[in-house]
């Protein structure tokens, strides 16, 4: 075996190394490069944060299961938006078979509309037949106008025709078979560069028909309709034809009749035309849009929507996809929405825009409800409030009423001889309500502070709810005892009509809800505290077919108890034995009910709340920002507070698959309660100095033995 | 395998007689400690590790090097390694002895904060899911720096110019994908061909790789991104012992 030289050996194995190097990196960027291209992500987070809601999921299993498919068309540009865009879009297909994403940013807008206006053919089809109609129509008035314009030029040409008739036949022939016909001519072609393009405007054209030109001076069917009315009404005619003309119009009035009630069928065919919804479709298209095709309509998703502003800041945006994508999703597979009526005793304004419970209100109807608002007259007006109605809009099967306790009176109009808000009608309408197989979410309030001041004790709907076998007991109110910083830096204890709730029964309502702060709380009125918690539970004994589950209890802690006496002096009240309730008290419960004489044999459900506020939007609202190690989030601190209400509506409407957590609240699994000494008992005693010092003192005792 | 085993525990035995691992642990409880006190342990926040796990790369760039420092640079100094050498010992088995040996010590650095999942669990309600993602990541990102700083380690007798050179290239990786998104997109060459420099450096560095895992997301290229780095280094830690053969 020859020998190689040192040198030679040396390179030999560098060489060698150095390959072997580059090996290495070639696979290093081989196996980045194939991981990158086909990755696979596993969520872990136990309610799916990272990946579809668990609502969203529910949706798609549905759309599955009847067989519905849906495509996800993104139209934004290349981009970091358009990236996120389409990994929220290929994730839902990646969820289910029924959705398509697709990116369509390099197709045509006009090939896109083609697909839309396709899924639109049939609403297209009274547009097609009426705006094709007018064509033969202008044709047979051009017809018309000519011979009627040729019939009063002949007159002209009479012997003895005075100069008047000249001049006023002449006028009226070149009307006739000069200018109207034109108009006509103009129109028809209008309309056929309308609707014989791509891209053909249905809508446009019905509207040329029914408004006219006015720059053009082209008149509208309305128009033409009016005139021919002149020439068929003696009167009308004496006061707009020339009094030369007037024989000949008088003879030629049945003609004038035949044509107008031509033009008059035609302008009726065009009033009866609906607003085209494919034109809404097509107008709200953007470049920065994503479309919904489902099996037969189209929604548009607005880049205000996918990426919502943040209150406050111009450029901050949150996406916000996934929600405007189920929610286009839901309102395709359901076309028709299930209504909540919000019912109070006094004319309110709780629903519209700035109202107290929009944002709740905003939340159903994201999830394919309609939200509408009833309260029956009352001695109460209220000039902001919607009109009172004897007879609620919507009742019986398949309606949700949320019902509201009565208002505490005004004191003043009270001394004016004012009666108090009278409950009855409400009653009575939930009463009949019930019947019809239509649920309730019952919400409730203790009944001291201000109510008890005015001597208005007891739940007024309490019969309402004993038939399920629910009992409010209103006499108490819910009170937690908490601490804060003093003056002087003491701890000081102080109780207040408010309970935060974090963990919850297993129930279909709750369920998801496990970690999420719910804060059931009261608000200051003038007078006091109003729409303070309490205690909502199942009756002792439970009327036969009556099911009562709890949904909330309080936490069990001498902290929180079922006050018997809440006066003034509430900072200060203390828990007496024997008349007040201790913890954990049930705040709320959802009772079902054998089949109901009009719900079609299918059991009632109702749900009660011991508290009125919990959903109003200052609690909602309530934001806080939250350091994640890379940005500051912004999340909620009571997100339990909104999923409680919209899963009871949930539930009540029969969409049990539809209750899961969004993805937002889940972000916000939360840190309970520490008091400030236990916090910084736990920071330098154990964080900071403790644990770390904890491990030099041991390096220091092995140096030691091993020195000994 | 016995030989590799045999050189794990002794690696692993042998840092708890160094008080330089005291202070390595003492320095990470109180840089670990420090950011969960101040920035996730308190009343309302959420109740989860990811801010701890996402940042503990800019203490651990520091901290690990510290402990990998002397585990080759100590052999070549004391001359050890000349005897490891004529033993039946391998220089894979060496390296892979070593690793695990430091990645063992890397171990219980980390079970030293389970103390503060436990705080998490009485006063909150963690995921612990998503707590087992946050430290599966931890976990691999510490066996990569682990691989790095061996690999410095063999490069040098020096121990501190091997502490040096890990905490600079560890600092690297641990701040790029930040510092990518300002730097150029690309570079162009004399006009001719421009090569990408965004996309790859945010890639390489570790930052948006330790986020999925730390909000409890398991991406099969991160997995495959902190194995095959902790794979490379290994493998070039192997090479150049192999070369000091035939040098």
């Amino acid at each position: 075996m020859a020998e190689i030289s040192h040198t030679k050996r040396h390179w030999l194995y560098g060489f060698n190394a150095v390959v072997l190097v580059a090996i290495a990196v070639a696979i290093l960027v081989l196996v980045s490069y194939l991981t990158q291209k086909w990755r696979t992500s596993f969520d872990w987070t136990s309610g799916g944060l990272y990946s579809l809601s668990g609502s969203t999921k529910s949706l798609l299993k549905e759309a599955e299961a009847k067989q519905q498919s849906y495509e996800l068309l993104s139209m934004y540009r290349p981009g970091e938006r358009s990236q996120r865009v389409m990994d929220l879009l290929n994730e839902y297909a990646r969820q289910s078979k029924a959705i398509k994403a697709t990116d369509v940013s390099d197709v045509s807008l006009e090939e896109t509309e083609r697909r839309i206006r396709s899924l639109y053919t049939e609403e297209i089809k009274p547009y097609e037949t009426t705006i094709g109609g007018f064509e033969p129509l202008a044709e047979e008035l051009t017809k018309f106008f000519k011979q009627e314009g040729a019939n009063v030029g002949a007159l002209a040409q009479k012997p003895g025709a005075s100069e008047a008739l000249k001049r006023a036949a002449a006028e009226t022939q070149g009307a006739f078979t000069k200018v109207l016909p034109e108009k006509l001519a103009y129109i028809a072609n209008m309309l056929r560069k309308l609707t014989e393009s791509t891209s053909p405007e249905w809508s446009s054209a019905a509207s040329l028909l029914k408004t006219g030109v006015a720059t053009n001076e082209v008149p509208s069917i309305d128009m033409l309709e009016t005139t021919l009315k002149i020439y068929v009404d003696p009167a009308k005619r004496k006061d707009a034809l020339p009094e030369e003309l007037l024989p000949y119009f008088a003879s030629a009035e049945g003609r004038f009749k035949d044509i107008l009630a031509k033009v008059t069928a035609y302008r009726e065919q065009l009033d009866k035309l609906q607003p085209l919804k494919v034109q809404e479709v097509l107008d709200a298209i953007g470049e920065r849009s994503v479309v919904v095709i489902g099996p037969q309509a189209v929604k548009v998703i607005s880049h205000e929507e996918l990426f919502k502003r943040q209150p406050g800041s111009d450029t901050e945006e949150e996406f916000n996809g996934e929600q405007a994508v189920s929610s286009a999703i839901l309102s395709l597979a359901r076309p028709e929405k299930v209504k909540v009526v919000f019912v109070t005793v006094t004319p309110q304004r709780l629903t519209g825009p700035g109202g107290p419970f929009s944002d709740m209100i905003s939340t159903l109807e994201q999830s394919n409800f309609e939200v509408m608002e009833w309260s029956p007259p009352s001695a109460t007006p209220n000039p902001q409030a919607p009109p009172p109605s004897p007879t609620p809009p919507a009742q019986g099967a398949g309606v949700v009423w949320v019902v509201f306790p009565p208002d505490p009176p005004n004191p003043q109009m009270m001394m004016m001889g004012m009666p108090p808000p009278d409950p009855q009608p409400v009653i009575g309408a939930t009463r009949q309500h019930m019947a019809a197989g239509g649920q309730v979410l019952f919400l409730s309030e203790a009944s001291s502070g201000m109510m008890g001041m005015m001597g208005l004790s007891g739940y007024p709907y309490a019969d309402l709810v004993k038939d399920f076998g629910v009992e409010v007991q209103s006499q108490y109110t819910v009170v937690q005892r908490f601490q804060r910083e003093g003056q002087d830096g003491e701890l000081v204890a102080f109780v207040i009509p408010a309970v935060l709730v974090q963990r919850y029964p297993e129930t279909e309502i709750t369920r998801p809800m496990q970690g999420l702060q719910t804060l059931f709380r009261y608000v200051s009125g003038q007078m006091g505290p109003m729409g303070m918690p309490t205690v909502v539970g199942p009756a002792k004994t439970l009327p036969e077919g009556a099911n009562v589950k709890v949904l909330v209890e309080t936490p069990k802690s001498p902290d929180v108890w079922g006050e018997s006496n809440f006066s003034e002096k509430m900072e200060k009240s203390t828990f007496d034995k024997g008349q007040d309730l201790a913890s954990p008290l049930p705040m709320a419960v959802s009772a079902t009910r054998g089949g109901v004489a009009g719900g079609g044999g299918k059991e009632s459900r109702i749900v009660v709340i011991g508290s009125k506020f919990f959903a109003m939007n200052p609690t909602q609202d309530e934001v806080q920002l939250v350091w994640t190690g890379r940005e500051v989030q912004r999340i909620l601190r009571y997100p339990g507070n909104q999923e409680l209400f919209r899963n009871s509506v949930l539930w009540l409407a029969g969409y049990e698959n539809m209750i899961a957590v969004s993805a937002k609240a889940n972000a916000a699994l939360r840190i309970g309660d520490i008091s400030p000494g236990t916090l910084t008992a736990i920071r330098w005693g154990v964080l900071f100095l403790g644990v770390p010092f904890a491990t030099l003192v041991i390096g220091g005792i092995v140096w030691f033995i091993r020195r000994k | 395998m016995s030989r590799t085993l045999t050189i794990a525990r002794r690696e692993f035995t042998s840092l708890f007689y160094l008080p330089v691992a005291y202070l390595v642990l003492f320095l990470f409880l109180l840089y670990m400690g420090i950011l969960f006190g101040m920035f996730i342990f308190y009343p309302g926040a959420p109740s989860e590790l990811r801010g701890v796990i996402d940042f503990s790369r800019f203490g651990l760039f520091i901290i690990v090097p510290l402990m990998t420092m002397s585990f080759f640079a100590d052999e070549y100094s004391s001359g050890r390694i000349e005897m490891l050498r004529t033993s039946p010992i391998t220089e894979f088995q060496l390296v892979l002895g070593k690793f695990i040996g430091a990645s063992l010590f890397y171990l219980v650095l980390v079970a030293s904060t389970l103390i503060y999942v436990g705080l998490l669990a009485i006063y909150g309600h963690p995921d612990w899911l998503q707590t087992a993602a946050s430290y599966l990541g931890l976990i691999l990102m510490g066996c990569m720096f682990v691989s790095i700083g061996l690999f410095f380690s063999a490069c040098t007798q020096n121990q501190f110019v091997a502490a040096t050179a890990s905490i600079l290239t560890l600092g690297v990786f641990s701040i790029i994908s930040e510092l990518s998104t300002r730097l150029w997109g690309e570079i162009s060459i004399f006009n001719w061909f421009s090569i990408p420099l965004r996309a790859p450096l945010y890639y390489l560095g570790v930052g948006p790789h330790i986020a999925d895992f730390s909000k409890g997301v398991v991406d099969t290229s991160h997995l495959a991104y902190f194995l095959v780095f902790t794979g490379l280094f290994l493998f070039l830690t192997y090479l150049l012992l192999e070369s000091k053969k035939w040098r």
